[in-house]
């Protein structure tokens, strides 16, 4: 993006407080999380690092981590699709007020969120006592306190990203499009994956990165509905940093959770970019 | 190739009537314009051919067989739309080739098609670029030859050459008819400029306020326009509402009065069904001159005095705003001669060039709706 004659001083601020607030974090992240255990090491040493890696909790943590992202994506994906696509066809007055409800979870915090659902899916919460009635189980399941409460609280809370992103694409769609590639002998199913699909690309690229990302770094959410048993990498540095006490631990997994990100933003763009070449 | 016959087709939004009781029919293989300004609902008989929007009375008969139970995909009919609407992430081989992939046509026919298709507008070696790497004409083309590679029973242009500028658009008109002529696929075209319809037709539909207005071929429609409001938008630019008098003025001549006006003019033209009448006369049949300087005709009947108003040099020829105090109106007269605001001088409206016209809308009508 050219800055053209933009005055850069009316984005110093900004950028001077990302630099602070950013960089600094992250540069003291590292000096925490590499720093030698041992009192005659020296700086950078990985022992913590590959520490979480070896030891069997913060491999589960980690393993869970990248599962419970992966599933929430997926869910907010297919779910979140068909409730975009359905707003984007509505007339004007509709889509208003459905837009409204997609974003009106965004106004509840988290933790009230957390505690609704672990009334609605505890042993005798709604969610349980339905099933009971429909006679799909006859004693209630565990739906919280584990990776399933994670993923329903999860899903609901980054859901409107999804559609959001979806969406701005969506509304942008030229009807033309789908008429001609009706016109040319397109079924409304080939239409959607032949033509829809691709263009919504975009927004399915913006939403993965912003759902799975958000996803990995949630805490309030796996922190309520998970429960003790089932810690992942947030949760984890949690306890190392205000159960033990052991910052440097608790850096470690930081730099895990940095690395993950980078990680996963570094085959986005990967991915974006070979799917996009034709999009201009 | 096929015959389209639409018979009172209507389409009602809301309560807003976009088109009511349209009927005409495009013969095989024939070009047919549908004119009008925009809300006369041209576009919405367009689609509702195209089966884009479900009609709500009437019936579309294609090659004879009724097409109103029939999906869009299924009716076989070639679309261009004013925005070309190309599939931006296909390449163009992938645009053309999109309609003959729905239909299983095998690789390699598709391939051959095509590339015969590609040809047909005029672009090869651009089989492998992307829509934005394209031009405004180029895209058009594409969108030509994607709608016709799949040999459609009727090929339908909304407006197709609107977002182009002037000189390719006098370009692609040609490009447009010989595409036509070569492929002989019954067309029908939307469009709001009259000379659009007039070049490119073997049949002009004037709509309006969802009606058709009339229906003629181009040469019929320019000389004897069915109605006031058919001859406003094909450039009548003169129109005033008067009265047939009784008896001829002289031999073959009917005497009309002018209404709101003193002018009683001579007209060459058979006696209408009805005594109101809109007469009608095109600006370069009126001959000016300088008062004084008058001739055989300027002392006839149809001879009026006349002050300059205003003048625009088209070019050509100069245009002339003329207050006639025996008309309601001032007159538009074009001439070759140099007049200056304000010039006294005496004009001609031959009596052959009059037309007379049903006055079923009001001058100007064109742009009674938004």
């Amino acid at each position: 993006m050219k800055a053209g004659r933009f005055p850069a001083s009316l984005a110093t601020p900004v950028l001077l407080a990302f630099a602070v607030f950013i960089v600094a974090p992250c540069v003291m992240l590292l000096v925490k999380g590499l720093e030698p255990t041992a009192e005659t090491g020296e700086w950078p040493d990985f022992t913590n690092v590959l520490g979480v890696f070896d030891s069997k909790i913060g491999q589960q943590a980690l393993n869970r981590t990248i599962r419970i992202s992966l599933i929430v994506t997926a869910v907010c994906m297919l779910a979140g699709y068909p409730v975009a696509l359905f707003i984007s066809r509505c007339g004007p007055r509709w889509r208003g007020l459905l837009l409204a409800v997609v974003i009106f979870p965004f106004l509840i915090s988290a933790v009230v969120r957390a505690f609704g659902w672990t009334v609605l899916l505890g042993d005798s919460g709604l969610a349980n006592k339905g099933l009971i009635a429909l006679g799909l189980i006859e004693r209630p399941i565990a739906l919280v306190q584990n990776e399933i409460g994670i993923i329903v609280g999860e899903t609901h809370l980054l859901m409107p990203y999804m559609i959001l992103s979806l969406l701005a694409v969506l509304q942008r769609i030229d009807p033309n499009l789908r008429h001609a590639a009706e016109s040319l002998g397109a079924s409304p199913v080939s239409v959607f994956w032949r033509i829809v699909i691709p263009l919504t690309l975009p927004g399915l690229l913006t939403g993965t990165l912003l759902v799975f990302s958000l996803a990995m770094t949630a805490f309030a959410t796996p922190f309520l509905l998970g429960g003790g048993r089932t810690p992942i990498l947030t949760t984890l540095l949690y306890d190392y940093a205000f159960t033990l006490f052991d910052w440097r631990l608790a850096a470690a997994i930081g730099i895990v959770l940095l690395i993950l990100g980078i990680l996963f933003v570094t085959i986005h763009r990967f991915v974006s970019s070979r799917g996009m070449r034709s999009y201009g | 190739m096929s015959d389209v016959e639409v018979s009172g087709v209507s389409k009602r939004y809301d309560e807003l009537w976009a088109v009511k009781g349209v009927s005409f029919t495009a013969p095989a293989g024939s070009f047919t314009s549908l004119l009008g300004p925009s809300g006369c609902g041209k576009t919405t008989t367009l689609r509702l051919i195209a089966g884009f929007a479900a009609l709500d009375e009437g019936e579309v008969r294609i090659g004879g067989k009724p097409v109103d139970d029939l999906p869009p995909w299924r009716r076989n009919l070639g679309v261009v739309f004013q925005n070309y609407a190309l599939f931006p992430f296909m390449t163009v081989f992938d645009n053309v080739a999109f309609g003959l992939r729905r239909r299983k046509v095998a690789r390699s026919e598709t391939a051959a098609r095509v590339a015969e298709a590609i040809d047909l507008v005029g672009l090869p070696d651009l089989a492998q670029r992307y829509p934005r790497q394209l031009s405004g004409g180029q895209q058009q083309r594409v969108a030509l030859a994607r709608a016709l590679v799949i040999r459609p029973d009727v090929l339908l242009l909304d407006e197709p050459l609107s977002n182009l500028d002037a000189k390719l658009r006098a370009e692609m008109r040609f490009e447009l008819k010989r595409i036509q002529r070569e492929t002989g696929v019954t067309s029908i075209f939307v469009t709001h400029d009259q000379e659009e319809a007039l070049t490119l037709s073997d049949q002009i539909v004037v709509m309006n306020l969802g009606t058709v207005a009339g229906a003629a071929q181009p040469k019929a429609i320019w000389e004897q326009p069915e109605s006031a409001y058919v001859a406003d938008f094909l450039g009548v630019e003169n129109l005033f509402p008067g009265t047939v008098g009784d008896g001829a003025a002289t031999e073959g001549t009917l005497a009309v009065s002018v209404e709101d006006g003193e002018a009683v003019l001579h007209v060459a033209t058979a006696r209408p069904e009805d005594r109101t009448v809109v007469l009608g006369i095109r600006s370069e049949e009126i001959a000016v001159w300088r008062a004084g300087e008058t001739g055989d005709e300027a002392d006839g009947p149809n001879a009026l005095d006349g002050t300059v108003r205003e003048f625009t040099y088209v070019g050509s020829a100069v245009v002339y705003q003329v207050d006639c105090p025996a008309l309601p109106g001032p007159l538009i007269a074009t001439a070759q001669e140099d007049f200056a605001i304000g010039d006294s001088v005496r004009v001609h409206l031959p009596p052959g060039a009059i037309k007379l016209l049903r006055p079923d809308a009001p001058a100007g009508a064109s742009d009674a709706r938004p």
